[in-house]
């Protein structure tokens, strides 16, 4: 009784953080001034953030953490619920593929969040320049996209890291 | 895999989705522009995007010191200090010059137009995919905001309404390609409507198109709103003709406008929540 009791106050401190760290990330990715832009191009730095803790939570946490993070990222934002809908299936994926056919490490998070990152900058350009019949589309998906691709995908590890660290010390 | 399709992690998956796109649609039939989760989530977390927000406005001066305090370190102390006092005093007074303007600008558009009812707002997140300048405001649906209110600094214009919750709204501004506002050059009186391409938008201008090929439109003349479409109220200012070029398509001419705003720059703006003449 004791242990189970120790073990669900464990799985609730730990939970709690995740969820701080997706809000700080949050803030910190739309707030104007509170992440560096390299060149006008800004790091999405959920991304990571959302493959990273499903990669750890697994399917049904990982899901509701890409719930919860793309929900914050929607208020700022117009596109009713594009972003919640986009983390929760990747925060699901990401939670069955480690569960099924990839293991837990660096290389297998620097192959997912590549993916939800091409996925994800690649669908907004669609959305909002090729399907809007925007001039210059080519040239905002190699001016702002891509580098914002490798922006994120620089920062990536580092998130990672974040999050194995928050994961081993709360799971000790 | 009907193991998988059978677990309880993908029926909870597919009920979750089911209900953010069963959102999505609800938003779209309704034209708030938000779905019902952004509105329950933007009044549960909007306290601390607004919390940010503000943080962010009152440190957007600390580089100017940290500049200083590093230039001035080589002096002698007591210099130092004395600069940094005087120093401390100017970012003050900008700040109250500043703010005093913003305020006088806002002053003779309310007393020249008595029907117009007014919200402050402050700019609390700017969407990190966005290009177009756009921005997140803490005033939402239960301060009188509504979706197409026009948003304004001074007597300019800066754009509309796009979504709204309880207690935020997201604003495109007139760099959003997606903006049109129907305009007129005061001088010439020649009305058309002002909006962007992303091209322009990138260097922070706006097209008027549509002019009569010989159009007496120059350079320096003033734009502003017509209020034809009930979105914007008439006679605000959208910003000063910097060029006039030729259509590709056809024989018109276009005049490039600039923007009597720094989108970029801004921390503050009014809401115009209700005039006369406003489409319903």
């Amino acid at each position: 009784m004791m242990a189970k009791r120790i073990f669900t106050d464990k799985v609730i401190i730990r939970r709690a953080v995740l969820a701080a760290a997706v809000l700080l990330f949050s803030i910190l990715q739309n707030t104007p001034g509170w992440f560096p832009q390299l060149a006008g191009v800004r790091a999405l730095i959920i991304i990571p953030l959302v493959t990273s803790i499903a990669m750890y939570e697994r399917d049904t946490a990982g899901m509701l953490y890409g719930l919860f993070a793309g929900a914050l990222w929607d208020i700022t934002a117009r596109g009713n619920s594009f972003n919640a809908i986009f983390f929760l299936i990747t925060g699901f994926v990401c939670g069955v593929l480690i569960n099924t056919v990839m293991r837990c490490n660096f290389i297998t998070h620097l192959l997912l969040t590549a993916a939800a990152t091409v996925i994800y900058n690649t669908g907004y350009w669609l959305w909002h320049y090729v399907f809007a019949g925007l001039d210059m589309k080519i040239t905002m998906l190699l001016r702002f996209y891509i580098p914002g691709m490798v922006y994120t995908l620089l920062l990536s590890p580092v998130v990672f890291w974040l999050v194995m660290l928050l994961e081993r010390k709360l799971r000790d | 895999m009907n193991r998988f399709l059978k677990s309880s992690g993908f029926k909870l998956f597919v009920i979750i989705l089911s209900a953010l796109i069963a959102g999505s649609v609800i938003s779209v039939v309704s034209k708030s522009g938000s779905s019902p989760l952004n509105k329950a989530v933007s009044v549960v977390f909007g306290p601390a995007s607004r919390l940010a927000g503000s943080i962010s406005s009152s440190f957007a001066n600390l580089p100017i010191s940290f500049k200083s305090s590093t230039y001035y370190k080589k002096q002698a102390e007591q210099l130092k200090k004395e600069v940094d006092s005087l120093r401390e005093q100017l970012v003050d007074y900008e700040e109250l010059v500043h703010q005093n303007e913003f305020y006088k600008e806002f002053l003779d558009l309310k007393e020249e137009h008595t029907d117009y009812k007014f919200t402050k707002a402050a700019i609390i997140g700017r969407d990190a995919a966005d290009k177009f300048s756009s921005f997140t405001l803490n005033k939402g649906s239960s301060g009188g905001i509504a979706v197409n209110d026009p948003v304004i600094y001074g007597k300019y214009v800066v754009g509309t309404v796009v979504s709204v919750t309880p207690t935020q709204c997201v604003v495109n501004t007139l760099l959003n390609p997606k903006t049109n506002v129907s305009a007129y050059e005061i001088r010439t009186g020649e009305v058309s409507f002002v909006t962007t391409t992303v091209e322009y938008s990138k260097q922070n201008l706006c097209v008027m198109p549509g002019l009569s090929p010989s159009t007496a439109v120059t350079a320096g003349g003033l734009v502003c709103t017509a209020g034809i479409s009930g979105i914007y109220p008439s006679d605000l200012i959208i910003g000063s003709v910097d060029d006039i070029v030729d259509a590709t398509a056809d024989i018109s001419a276009s005049a490039i406008i600039k923007p009597g705003v720094d989108f970029s720059q801004l921390t503050d703006v009014f809401i115009i929540t209700e005039f006369d003449g406003q489409a319903k």
